[in-house]
């Protein structure tokens, strides 16, 4: 479990980093006075910290396996929530083998092209969701004050776009073989994060859509709109680590 | 002093290379003083022109008194020689040329203020031509004792790479090299005549560098193995493994200095001056770099030139001494290659997200907003490159045969990051672009630009994510 937390540090790191060069950047350069962290800001900041620390503490001592599972407990709710509805709508290990043996399952598994194809595709929406709502959430931060808000909407709808490439790119690599993944529990984990930041996602557009003229008469963003941006950030980057955790901690493809 | 070269074939070495690419850089500075009409840069590059005209003598000099040396080498080919030195006197002609047009020209100058058209087209075209005879030079000259290029060994599948990495990588190092020691004269003259658009230039050459050695450190690790698998005889594993560690150290020297000298143009594109803290940090970090660059190149010359070694030298022995093979050995574990390579994944959606968003303005998608507003976003695209430049370089050494030589796609992924990177200069550099206002379309060239760079990334995280399946 030692990669789940080294995971957590060295990205938490990086990012933390990322997060205080944009931060000077930004102020080099703004002619709209500097860009201040509010208290909850600050707040979210040193717990932002307090978690890479704790990352770096427990991938440096020996900590019991349970601890690592209680990390998946907190999804549980939701995991549980999603296996109940596939249940409910009559999808079973009888429907997932069968869809691996589809034709199209078995172009994406054995061709060169099909797996390929799928992956960068995959890669290409990943870029997308991840890249836009990182910079809608430094916007609505405070950074790249020259941007309007109206004009920041037009964002959402490639955003959009990237979700649905990686909808149908990823359900073409799960094709290949769904039965195997669908039992896999890092890659419940990220499906389950995949939902979550749908649907944070689809509340963040309507609350931006709602307040946006709001916020640019105040000249500052609600603390409901701030929430909904960071909620959405946080869920995508757990997509992504969920991602290649499912690559080397699950039991896909490690044999 | 190890640096200070003890044999007249140590010198020509060191020497040969300046007036062949430093003419690259400075043609390049000069053709940029002509469209940018810069009197101070036209000066600074005529007395350039002259200087690598200088270079010639000691050369020449080096160069002859090295042919008496080598020759009592066995393994030196004397054809080679004989091509070599036809064709070098006839680059010594072309340079010195070269340098007196300029210096001619640099008199003009001082007399009757900025000179005339005709002379500036008699320097462009006199150095174009010494720089086409330089590059013949350059190859016979590398056809002297470089024999695994003439005469490469019998490539074993599956186990030899072919000695083009080592052909390549020979070219390619000079250029990161010999420009950031040309960028850092200009840079230094730029700092005492306090002149913006050589500031500009040597940044921008800063930043060309910083992007360069990345495939030149890619193309030094696949030479390694270009020489040692099959083993070659008088090639070295532990003497390559110490040229890797400090090559390691300038490859993150060059692309700190690069980058801080990138921040530094975004920076003074939005402000419209440039800082004296940041320059002064520029000029820490590139004088240090130097230092790094200049033990990389004396390790390196080390592995293949045995007529370069001199009684008092200790080469190393011990193959496994260095701390390359220390990181190869770590970052392959799975524990920190997973870290590494998800801060990898986020790096290309920070750099993508950017470029689209940069690319979308440019194109007309994003017309509300004025281009100098979207500008604002670049740095975290420039960021992205960073955190991808470390982690990917430390994955590439953990498993750098397979990505090298095995996979197809890593190569073409390594020659479009510079390209990348490049590209990207414009948007910081152009004064077009950034006069765009909110509703204006953007210039034709900025476009071609725009999908270049868009193109230039895509073909690099395509070339990235297809790695362990092509």
């Amino acid at each position: 479990m030692e990669v789940f937390y080294l995971v957590v540090f060295v990205c938490g790191l990086v990012l933390a980093i990322d997060f205080f060069a944009m931060w000077a950047l930004n102020n080099a350069v703004t002619t709209s006075g500097p860009f201040v962290v509010s208290s909850p800001g600050r707040l979210v900041i040193i717990l932002t910290l307090a978690v890479v620390v704790a990352g770096g503490l427990l991938a440096a001592v020996q900590v019991p396996d349970q601890l690592y599972s209680g990390v998946g407990y907190i999804l549980y709710p939701f995991i549980w929530t999603i296996q109940k509805i596939a249940n409910a709508v009559g999808i079973d290990r009888a429907l997932l083998e069968a869809l691996g043996d589809t034709e199209f399952a078995g172009w994406v598994r054995e061709s060169l092209y099909g797996w390929a194809t799928a992956l960068t595709f995959h890669a290409f929406g990943n870029a997308i969701v991840i890249g836009l709502t990182f910079i809608i959430g430094l916007r609505l931060i405070g950074m790249f004050r020259a941007i309007s808000y109206a004009a920041v909407l037009r964002l959402f709808p490639i955003i959009w776009f990237g979700v649905l490439v990686q909808v149908l790119s990823g359900f073409s690599l799960w094709m290949t073989k769904p039965a195997r993944y669908t039992g896999d529990s890092m890659f419940d984990t990220k499906f389950t994060l995949v939902v979550i930041g749908i649907i944070v996602t689809i509340f963040f557009e309507r609350v931006f859509r709602q307040e946006a003229a709001n916020w640019e008469a105040a000249g500052a963003v609600s603390s409901r709109g701030l929430r909904w941006a960071g909620l959405a950030a946080v869920a995508w980057a757990g997509v992504l680590v969920g991602g290649r955790l499912t690559a080397y901690l699950g039991t896909l493809y490690m044999q | 002093m190890h640096w200070i070269p003890q044999s007249w074939s140590h010198l020509h070495i060191l020497v040969s290379v300046f007036p062949s690419v430093g003419l690259v850089f400075t043609l390049g500075f000069y053709v940029t003083a002509v469209i940018t009409n810069n009197d101070g840069m036209r000066r600074i590059c005529l007395f350039l022109f002259a200087i690598l005209g200088l270079l010639a003598i000691p050369t020449y000099v080096s160069g002859d008194r090295s042919i008496v040396q080598v020759s009592q080498h066995p393994g030196f080919s004397e054809a080679a020689l004989n091509s070599h030195y036809g064709w070098g006197l006839a680059a010594v002609a072309a340079i010195v040329l070269t340098g007196l047009v300029a210096i001619y020209e640099l008199f003009q100058s001082q007399r009757a203020g900025w000179a005339k058209g005709q002379a500036l087209n008699v320097v462009l075209v006199v150095s174009i031509i010494t720089l086409v005879i330089m590059v013949l030079t350059d190859d016979y000259g590398f056809e002297i004792n470089h024999h695994e290029l003439t005469n490469p060994p019998r490539l074993v599948p599956g186990t030899s790479a072919p000695q083009m990495w080592s052909h390549v990588h020979m070219v390619l190092n000079h250029f990161p090299t010999v420009g950031f020691v040309i960028a850092l004269a200009v840079f230094v003259a730029a700092l005492a005549m306090n002149n913006d658009v050589m500031k500009r230039s040597s940044l921008t050459l800063f930043v060309i560098c910083g992007a360069l050695v990345i495939p030149t450190y890619v193309t030094g690790t696949g030479s390694m193995w270009a020489l040692t698998q099959p083993p070659m005889e008088g090639i070295s594993k532990a003497v390559i493994n110490a040229h890797r560690d400090i090559a390691l150290l300038a490859l993150f020297g060059l692309a700190f200095t690069g980058g801080t000298a990138w921040v530094e143009l975004w920076r003074s594109r939005n402000l419209g001056r440039f800082s004296g803290t940041s320059q002064l940090l520029i000029l820490i970090f590139a004088v240090i770099t130097l230092g790094i660059l200049a033990e990389t190149g004396h390790r390196g010359g080390q592995i293949n030139h045995p007529e370069i070694h001199v009684a008092g030298d200790v080469l190393p022995t011990d193959p496994n001494a260095f701390w390359t093979p220390w990181i190869e050995l770590k970052i392959n574990n799975v524990i920190w290659f997973v870290p590494w390579q998800t801060v990898h994944f986020f790096g290309y959606c920070l750099i993508f997200g950017t470029a689209l968003v940069i690319v979308l303005r440019v194109v007309g998608f994003w017309k509300s907003m004025p281009f100098s507003a979207v500008h604002q976003i670049l740095p975290l695209g420039f960021l992205g490159v960073m955190m991808n430049v470390f982690t990917g370089m430390l994955m590439m050494l953990a498993d750098s045969y397979r990505y090298i030589v095995q996979n197809t796609t890593f190569a073409p992924k390594m020659a479009l990051i510079p390209i990348g990177v490049m590209a990207i200069l414009y948007f910081s550099l152009s004064d077009r672009i950034w006069q765009v206002k909110a509703g204006e379309d953007a210039p034709a060239s900025a476009k071609a630009v725009a999908y270049l760079v868009l193109l230039a990334w895509t073909g690099v995280i395509m070339g990235g994510r297809l790695l362990p399946y092509l």
